[in-house]
């Protein structure tokens, strides 16, 4: 039997430790119907048949964010068998809000309680039968991070699934709401049986006055006039306004069952825990200074200590490896061409990227750790006032600060944002900052030419990005992207201990792509790159790549890049290989100046740049055009080909501008 | 759009009950005299009267469990002086100054 759940409940609720408990690895990526938000999907283990669908974490089904929209929209037109309602136990109130209004969806349902482990532990009792037969739904206590409760919790989900038992009618509305309710249901169930809409979910929104649902009930103007009055009649009784009051009776009669069922001893240890955290972390003093002080953490540790001598250490192997295959290539007979191919083209250019990736996965471990641990959001609360002088809020540091790992996903996190202005602007700034794929461009060139001041060097490369990011924010708000600050609402959650297995996952999946570009997307592009490099245009191979099919495509442009100091063909041609994916810039100087193996490239680098030129080249290449999978989810999340282009038009005008400046300053100076 | 949202209708507040004598509360308007969650200390705590503004910034305030009688204390103010962290409902939730203008409080005893 196949049974489609879905897996719904507020954000940082555990809802993705649950959604990896139930689905290990057989985890798939893809899109919602209809819309682009992604979504992720997979198999149940142990059960075949029953698959799982993670949808975003919303905290209300009020048709005033994306994800919300998107959510309840997949509920009532894909028709799920079941949901999986997770409920955080420690903050049940305000998780409960959602699943009130989820129960009206008449979808079969079950609760998840979530973090049973901390209630326990604080010596809370919550009384789950009560519970159930309050809410008229199975409830099934968990802990998703000890991985408990699981088992019960799949089971459950499929008996509801097979029984179809949406819950028994149970009223959670009291009063005016109640008659207000009751009115409009025998009125509009006509048009919502036509809407394909459930009849109390549509009752409610109707007398909420959500436009989204109004629209799609099409009713008629006498009845429009009728709820007009009913509505208008129970805004009296209450002497409040039709949102407050669904608002309040929801709460009302949260607060009235949690009475009911929960003994509770103050607040739990963990709030406390978090609270005592926080007169640390966002002290008024200490905070940015702390902040400051874990971003260099994380950049000397990937860059400095730790990344760069496990990177030297994998580029060696690969090197042993390429002079073990090129021994056993020259003791068979095979052409020359082949030899080359191989040797040249597929050793040089995917290690030299290879190499890099023990840099890119301490990053991205690191970058995990702290979106897991909850500290982004602090960041979020005290970075919002200097974000919102930039146009920005708070929340555009979380993509802002992933940028530094990979823009693609850093792109994707702009979905959170509840502006499409703040969307734009941040998916625009993403690419400046230097994304993890640049470092070997970076690593390449410092140790060619600024051995002694490396670190200096990448440093000022990170913060020119940052600065230029500003001067563009700022340029940008008082121009095209005028307009309101929009509000910055949000939870701090608790402080918790990252979840390894989500770290891991996490990782895995970024390390995965970085793998998989080397040996697709790097693999392709190095093969040709040796091709053109290898031969002319007559297809005769070439003595020296200077006369190859490269070395004229790449003419073209040396006009371009002639004014920032790097006139020469093969730093054209390595930028616009670097489309495809940042670190082909790297393997494609490696193909171009003939490197025997990766660690005497840098020694070759003096044939085409000076110093100042290589300073030039190294400014362009941090700020120019992001490759071409971050200009796809570019063009995803802003929903227009145009946009897009216009984006990544702006940046690399940008990146020539800046590169020009330094060249040319540069050049008075020195 | 088929309902008007009405901006000019008085209302009172939740309780039905009207609080501060002749005070109105006009949605959208800042025509009362009450006083608003913007001007609390941290430490302090107040109890929700009533939420002003309108649209999409209203609603999540209510959702997010920003409701008349709701008791909601100020547990700091960022670094830089806004936004203001509110401890209530069990959870800290963040807000800037200019919103919380429109939670009309009154102050609660410790």
């Amino acid at each position: 039997m196949n049974i489609n759940v879905a897996l719904v409940g507020n954000p940082n609720s555990g809802k993705t430790t649950l959604f990896n408990q139930l689905t290990g690895s057989s985890q798939k990526v893809g899109n919602l119907p209809g819309v682009t938000i992604e979504s992720k999907e997979g198999c149940v283990k142990g059960h075949k048949g029953v698959k799982v669908i993670d949808l975003p974490g919303i905290y209300s089904l009020a048709p005033y964010s994306t994800e919300e929209i998107v959510s309840r929209d997949y509920i009532i037109d894909q028709k799920p068998d079941v949901i999986i309602n997770i409920v955080d136990a420690t903050n049940i109130e305000r998780n409960l809000y959602l699943t009130l209004q989820l129960l009206e969806l008449e979808t079969p349902l079950v609760i998840a309680l979530n973090m049973m482990d901390e209630v326990r532990n604080n010596g809370v009792f919550i009384d789950i039968p009560r519970l159930s037969q309050a809410l008229g739904v199975p409830v099934v206590p968990i802990s998703a991070s000890k991985n408990e409760g699981i088992h019960d919790l799949i089971h459950s989900a499929i008996e509801t699934a097979g029984k179809r038992t949406v819950r028994q009618k149970i009223d959670f509305c009291t009063g005016p709401v109640h008659n207000a309710i009751h009115s409009v249901s025998h009125l509009i169930e006509e048009q919502a049986m036509e809407a394909k809409l459930p009849l109390r979910y549509a009752a409610t929104k109707t007398v909420e006055g959500d436009d989204l649902i109004l629209d799609r009930l099409n009713l008629h103007e006498p009845d429009i006039d009728i709820i007009q009055h009913i509505v208008d009649d129970m805004e009296f009784h209450l002497g409040t306004d039709r949102e407050a009051a669904m608002a309040d009776m929801r709460y009302c009669f949260i607060e009235d069952v949690c009475g009911r069922i929960i003994t509770k001893t103050g607040e739990s240890k963990e709030h406390l825990r978090s609270v005592k955290i926080d007169e640390i972390l966002t002290h008024k003093y200490l905070a940015l200074p702390i902040f400051l002080g874990i971003m260099l953490f994380i950049f000397w540790l990937t860059f400095g200590a730790l990344g760069t001598s496990l990177s030297d250490l994998l580029g060696a192997g690969i090197d042993r490896l390429s002079d073990i295959t090129d021994e056993a290539l020259s003791n068979t007979n095979i052409s020359p061409v082949l030899h080359s191919l191989i040797i040249d083209g597929v050793f040089v250019g995917v290690g030299s990227v290879m190499s890099f990736l023990p840099i890119i996965t301490i990053l991205f471990f690191l970058l995990s750790i702290m979106e897991d641990s909850g500290y982004i959001p602090r960041v979020a609360f005290f970075m919002d006032r200097l974000l919102r002088r930039l146009g920005l809020s708070g929340r555009s540091i979380v993509p802002l600060l992933l940028g530094f790992g990979c823009s693609v996903p850093a792109i994707m996190a702009t979905r959170t944002l509840p502006s499409k202005r703040d969307r734009y602007m941040t998916i625009l700034l993403v690419p400046f900052m230097s994304c993890s794929a640049k470092l070997p461009i970076y690593a390449m060139f410092t140790a060619a030419f600024f051995e002694g001041h490396k670190a200096l060097v990448m440093f000022s490369l990170y913060i020119t990005g940052v600065i230029v990011a500003i001067i563009c924010a700022l340029l940008l708000k008082s121009t095209i992207f005028s307009g309101k600050p929009v509000p910055f609402i949000m939870v701090l959650p608790n402080y918790r201990m990252p979840v390894m297995k989500s770290v891991w996952l996490r990782m895995w999946e970024n390390i995965a792509g970085f793998i998989r570009r080397a040996f697709t997307i790097i693999f392709f592009a190095t093969i040709v790159i040796w091709l053109l490099q290898s031969f002319d245009t007559g297809f005769n191979m070439v003595e020296s790549s200077d006369r190859s099919m490269l070395a004229s495509i790449g003419t073209l442009a040396v006009p371009v890049f002639a004014p920032l100091g790097f006139g020469d063909w093969r730093a054209a041609t390595a930028l616009i290989t670097g489309l495809s994916a940042k670190e082909a810039v790297v393997s494609t100087f490696a193909i171009l100046l003939n490197a025997p193996d990766s660690a005497s490239l840098p020694l070759l680098m003096a044939e085409v740049f000076t110093p100042l030129s290589a300073f030039a080249f190294l400014i362009f290449s941090l700020l120019y055009m992001p490759c071409v999978a971050a200009m796809a989810a570019a063009r995803r999340e802003m929903g227009s080909i145009l946009g897009a282009l216009a984006t990544v038009s702006f940046q690399t005008v940008v990146a020539w501008v800046a590169a020009f400046l330094v060249y040319n300053i540069g050049e008075l100076i020195l | 759009m088929f309902f008007s949202r009405r901006h000019n209708k008085c209302y009172q507040s939740a309780e039905g009950k009207n609080h501060r004598g002749t005070c109105r509360r006009h949605r959208g308007q800042d025509s009362c005299d009450g006083m608003s969650l913007d001007l609390l200390k941290p430490g302090e705590k107040a109890r929700i009267l009533a939420v002003r503004g309108e649209g999409a910034l209203r609603r999540h305030l209510l959702d997010m469990g920003l409701t008349p009688n709701t008791v909601v204390m100020v547990r700091k103010t960022a670094p830089l002086g806004d936004p203001i962290e509110l401890y209530l409902r069990n959870f800290e939730l963040t807000l800037r100054k200019e919103d919380a203008r429109h939670i009309i409080i009154e102050a609660v005893a410790e």
